[in-house]
């Protein structure tokens, strides 16, 4: 069983231009002594794709959408929906218990062309880079432990890409977007984010 | 003639309108713009916690552990040189 508080999920593009945004969400979301979650847990052959999704979200106690890639995709050339039906499962999830859901966009008042329904609900601006992200999540969260300033976020961040960069050539991968390297990532950020006194020893 | 807003029925879209938060908006310390993002406040959980969260196993913890040792990350305690394993010792049988 998730504790809720700390599981956070991740509705994000999973493609090569985004694996440094990827890096520091779990770079700095580790320091806050959070528990990343993305669709990777959940197997994309498996039955029950979506109730599973839906139960992965439902067991977080919020959730950050990045809905910053609007481009048209693969070889149909047409958008993908994944990412914005996932934002209304959370919506809808938050609509009946404590679940808190933030939306990330790139581009500033582009969410009002893409997704107008949300009119109402800002959405945080991260520019595509680390520095937006790591502002975002102080921003959206906030730990009852020690908060950690920008400065140790864009150390965590740039230790944890170094190391995810060694983790995926020892597996032959090219880019970071599978379950394991998502864990043993998380794994690396909660060490680096102990080593800084940002989280307990057990 | 000006109305107040406020009192109008009809749209005012012809009227002189009156800014209807005036009097709030105008005592000092307070805001129109409502507060952008209500925190999320995360109870810090440990590594270990953590980890078994996302379902780290311990082939998981191994690889990095030997990852952060060859980049130097894991140190002695007693002297913080980087403990580096050596070249293939992963693979020797003890």
């Amino acid at each position: 069983m998730l504790l809720a508080d700390r599981a956070v999920f991740l509705n994000i593009p999973f493609d090569s231009k985004y694996r440094p945004l990827f890096i520091a969400l779990i770079a700095g979301l580790a320091a806050l002594g959070s528990e990343p979650h993305c669709v990777l847990e959940v197997p994309s052959a498996g039955r029950n794709r979506l109730d599973r999704i839906y139960g992965l979200i439902e067991s977080c106690g919020s959730s950050i959408h990045d809905l910053s890639r609007v481009s048209l995709s693969g070889k149909l050339r047409v958008p993908r929906f994944n990412m914005p039906f996932e934002l209304g499962l959370a919506y809808s999830i938050g609509r009946r218990q404590d679940h808190s859901f933030f939306v990330l966009e790139r581009v500033p008042h582009r969410l009002q062309a893409t997704l107008s329904d949300l009119n109402g609900h800002d959405p945080h601006i991260h520019h595509g880079t680390q520095d937006g992200i790591y502002r975002c999540i102080l921003d959206c969260f906030g730990t009852s432990g020690r908060e950690p300033s920008i400065t140790t976020l864009r150390s965590l961040g740039r230790r944890l890409g170094q190391v995810v960069a060694k983790l995926e050539r020892e597996q032959a991968l090219r880019d970071p977007f599978h379950p394991y390297v998502f864990r043993q990532a998380v794994r690396v950020a909660a060490e680096f984010a102990q080593a800084e006194g940002l989280l307990r020893f057990s | 003639m000006v109305r107040d807003a406020s009192t109008l029925e009809e749209p005012c879209y012809h009227a002189v309108m009156k800014e209807a938060a005036a009097p709030l908006a105008k005592q000092p310390g307070t805001s129109t713009r409502k507060a952008r993002t209500k925190k999320h406040i995360v109870t810090p959980g440990t590594v270990e916690q953590i980890s078994r969260g996302v379902g780290v196993t311990k082939r998981d913890i191994a690889l990095v552990t030997k990852v952060l040792s060859e980049l130097g990350y894991v140190r002695d305690e007693k002297s913080g040189a980087p403990i580096r394993p050596r070249r293939g010792s992963e693979n020797r049988k003890s």
